[in-house]
């Protein structure tokens, strides 16, 4: 239906000679996305992977005829935006590097000692709940993960060539760590307020 | 449990008052206290002493209504107070106490003490305008969190603050503080307090010591997160501030032989002396000698700096020459810092004396490859954590150029460095180039360009790339070159060398051509030519003709990057 929609944009585009198409952020696209990438992190439910990218999409441009190829040239970009890409080598890495540190962050997520904020990082909100003498190491991890956090929304905003949604993809994600989040856990509302899950 | 009343016993002689007070012993707040009254004078003349041993502090503190807002104290205080005055006014104090098994914490958790112990000796008294005062504190047991700071005091380690000080009106001024941690930090000086808790001004002198506990313990903590956040120190070093109206005045910092290393490898200095200098709205002179230093793993020899502050903008004194691999970096001008609009300013100019390609593809991990790298470097620009380079980077690359235009740098310490950049190679040997790759032998001239290269984390994720050779001059493939270029695109290995074909050891060819447009993790591939389907990798000339023809137009990077790993892997086995 989309893809009809789309070809139709394309055609009319043709027709029509200087017509500018805004491609708008993906919003639901960015949802899944970003719900696979947590998943990934906090172990929730079984990894769903993405398909690998790597199949040719049987394109054979040259059996068809001339206006369907000019015609694939407008479908191909839209068709990409589409979807939201959350795979790269950088994306891998930043992954991996927030999941093996969240064994060492869930106990303090559980206890409440820290918690999701509202731009999509963590703070501690109750450094009572954290013994004396871990209170530096947790510091620390918190602006570790606020780091790979921060280069995470950035890299998922370039890798899809739109750096401009990187504030898009921030407050997508601030929504879907705390729709993932576990019952008993604490992340903030949109006046900044602490609640629990 | 109910506490016993107070006894009270009056003893008289004279004028002279003196009333012991003692609480029973079972009571929270045991306290011996022996209130002497002279009333012989107009004013009457006072003094108190009081002695407590064991005191529960959370008691105490219960019965004063919570010294700590919305937080807790809790531990045993033995402690002896002596106290006199005439009429309303306090003359001398003096108070000593210690406290054991100690805690405290305030609401939020930030400043917080469990099993603490440690002594504390105070004095007060009144001069014409105000009070004067000294304190020595020490802890020597426990753990106590300073948010980001954590500090376990001990014995050998024990943390002791001396302050001595007078108040003066609505000032409060201290004439010595003197701050040690063990024999690891020792930290003197002087500050005024105005009203309102206002720093007036303040001298304080880091005493030189050795720099790895000082970063441990105090530094590191404010470091999370940053490029500084996992180092190896050795050396020594100390410094000097001052502070008028909260804000730093003067600093200067000095470095005795550091040694420094980045857990992760990024970049090290060793041998490291000088004095670094700061004035607020003035100018200051910097030295900073190095012996030897790394960036990634390009080695930096030796080298001196000369650095001039001149309100927010450093000027490094040139020109300078930092010896790098066998060449080296000239510099011609270097100043950065902030603008008037507390914008990020850099300004440079320089070049690169020419160093040996073999030297920096070894350093870097890389094939070993020939040539020279240089170039003029004719400015820099540097903003939002993002390093670009205006001009070109020119390396002489297997006797050809190899022109990098439009480099940029981004976050290049950060979790994922992002380097972006366009490639232009003229005439290079292909002869020299397959037999550095160990990629079988080709003879000829190859033009190509990558541009919109970007490496995240130091990989290529995106580029669009066209290597072609010259259609001039002697062109000749062997046969091991038409098979790994094949097996390259996809298809078998070993058929030329297995066939009939495979009596020839070289081929002639009219030219050789690859383009790799890279884009999410695949290389969209072309040829020299269209050839039905596919397109011309290798286009035969002569006979014996052989063309490499290509079908397979969109292939996964990584497949390809393995194969050519593994070409090339198999080659170096191969004995010549």
């Amino acid at each position: 239906m989309i893809k009809k929609a789309v070809a139709l944009l394309g055609l009319t585009t043709l027709l029509v000679g200087c017509v500018t198409i805004n491609i708008y952020f993906p919003e639901a696209a960015a949802e899944r996305a970003a719900d696979r990438v947590i998943r990934d992190i906090w172990g929730d439910q079984p990894e769903q992977r993405e398909a690998p990218p790597a199949e040719p999409q049987s394109l054979a441009p040259h059996s068809r005829p001339l206006a369907g190829r000019v015609l694939d040239l407008f479908i191909a970009p839209a068709h990409a935006n589409a979807d939201i890409n959350v795979s790269s080598p950088a994306i891998e890495r930043l992954k991996a590097s927030m999941r093996s540190r969240h064994s060492e962050l869930e106990p303090h997520y559980a206890s409440g000692a820290i918690g999701q904020t509202r731009d999509g990082l963590i703070a501690v909100r109750d450094a009572n709940a954290i013994p004396l003498r871990d209170r530096q190491a947790v510091n620390r991890l918190v602006s570790e993960e606020n780091s790979d956090r921060n280069a995470l929304y950035r890299e998922i905003a370039a890798v899809n060539g739109r750096p401009e949604w990187e504030a898009n993809i921030r407050s997508t994600f601030a929504r879907q760590w705390v729709e993932n989040l576990r019952s008993g856990w604490y992340y903030q509302d949109n006046s900044g307020q602490w609640q629990q899950k | 449990m109910r506490p016993t009343p107070f006894s009270l016993a009056l003893l008289l002689s004279g004028l002279l008052l003196t009333a012991p007070l003692a609480a029973p012993k079972s009571a929270p707040l045991s306290l011996l206290v022996e209130l002497e009254l002279d009333l012989r004078g107009a004013t009457p003349q006072w003094a108190v002493t009081a002695q407590g041993r064991g005191v529960d502090l959370a008691a105490l503190d219960g019965l004063l209504g919570g010294l700590i807002e919305g937080g807790q104290v809790s531990g045993r205080l033995d402690l002896d107070l002596w106290l006199t005055g005439r009429g309303e006014q306090l003359a001398e104090a003096a108070a000593q106490m210690r406290w054991r098994e100690g805690a405290f914490s305030d609401a939020a958790g930030l400043h917080a003490g469990e099993g603490l112990a440690g002594a504390l000796t105070a004095t007060l008294r009144q001069h014409a305008d105000g009070l004067a005062g000294t304190l020595q504190a020490t802890l020597d047991e426990g753990a106590l969190y300073s948010d980001p700071i954590y500090l376990e005091p001990s014995a050998e380690t024990p943390l002791a603050l001396s302050l001595t000080g007078e108040q003066r009106g609505e000032t409060l001024r201290l004439e010595r503080i003197d701050y040690r941690h063990g024999t690891a930090l020792h930290l003197s000086g002087s500050a005024t307090i105005g009203p309102g808790a206002a720093l007036q001004t303040a001298a304080l002198t880091l005493h030189p010591g050795p720099a790895a506990p000082l970063y441990q313990h105090y530094l590191q903590p404010w470091l999370a997160g940053t490029a500084l956040q996992a180092l190896e120190l050795e050396g020594a070093v100390a410094a000097q501030v001052t502070l008028a109206n909260n804000a730093l005045r003067t600093a200067s910092v000095t470095l005795d032989d550091l040694w420094l290393a980045d857990r992760d490898g990024r970049f090290s200095l060793g041998g490291a002396d000088g004095t670094l200098r700061y004035q607020q709205d003035g100018t200051a002179q910097s030295a900073l000698r190095w012996q030897e230093a790394t960036v990634w793993s390009l080695p930096l020899a030796a080298a001196e700096l000369q650095v001039a502050q001149q309100g927010t903008l450093l000027t490094v004194a040139t020109p300078l020459r930092l010896p790098l691999l066998d060449g080296a970096l000239q510099i011609e001008t270097l100043r950065f810092g902030l603008d008037a609009e507390g914008q990020h300013h850099a300004a440079f100019a320089g070049h690169l004396e020419p160093i040996s390609m073999a030297r920096f593809s070894e350093a870097l991990g890389w094939p070993i490859m020939s040539g020279e790298l240089g170039g003029v470097v004719p400015g820099i620009e540097l903003r939002d954590g993002r390093i670009a380079l205006a001009g070109a980077l020119l390396v002489q690359l297997f006797d050809g150029e190899l022109v990098a235009h439009n480099l940029s740098l981004e976050q290049p310490f950060g979790p994922v460095p992002r380097l972006r950049g366009d490639l232009r190679l003229v005439n290079a040997d292909l002869a020299l180039l397959t037999r550095q790759l160990a990629f079988g032998h080709i003879e000829g001239r190859l033009d190509g360009h990558i541009e919109d290269l970007e490496l995240v984390d130091w990989r290529p994720v995106r580029f669009n790339a066209r290597l072609a050779t010259r259609e001039a001059g002697r062109r000749r493939i062997s046969q091991r070159a038409v098979d790994n270029l094949a097996s390259l695109g996809g298809g078998p290995s070993g058929v030329v060398s297995r066939g009939f074909l495979g009596l020839f050891e070289t081929f002639p060819y009219r030219r050789i051509g690859l383009s790799c447009r890279l884009e999410h993790g695949i290389c969209q591939m072309e040829g020299v030519a269209p050839a039905g389907e596919g397109y011309y990798i290798v286009q035969g000339g002569l006979l014996p003709r052989i063309d490499v023809i290509g079908h397979n137009r969109r292939v996964d990077w990584e497949t390809l990057v393995a194969r050519l790993a593994t070409i090339t892997r198999a080659q170096e086995a191969v004995i010549r």
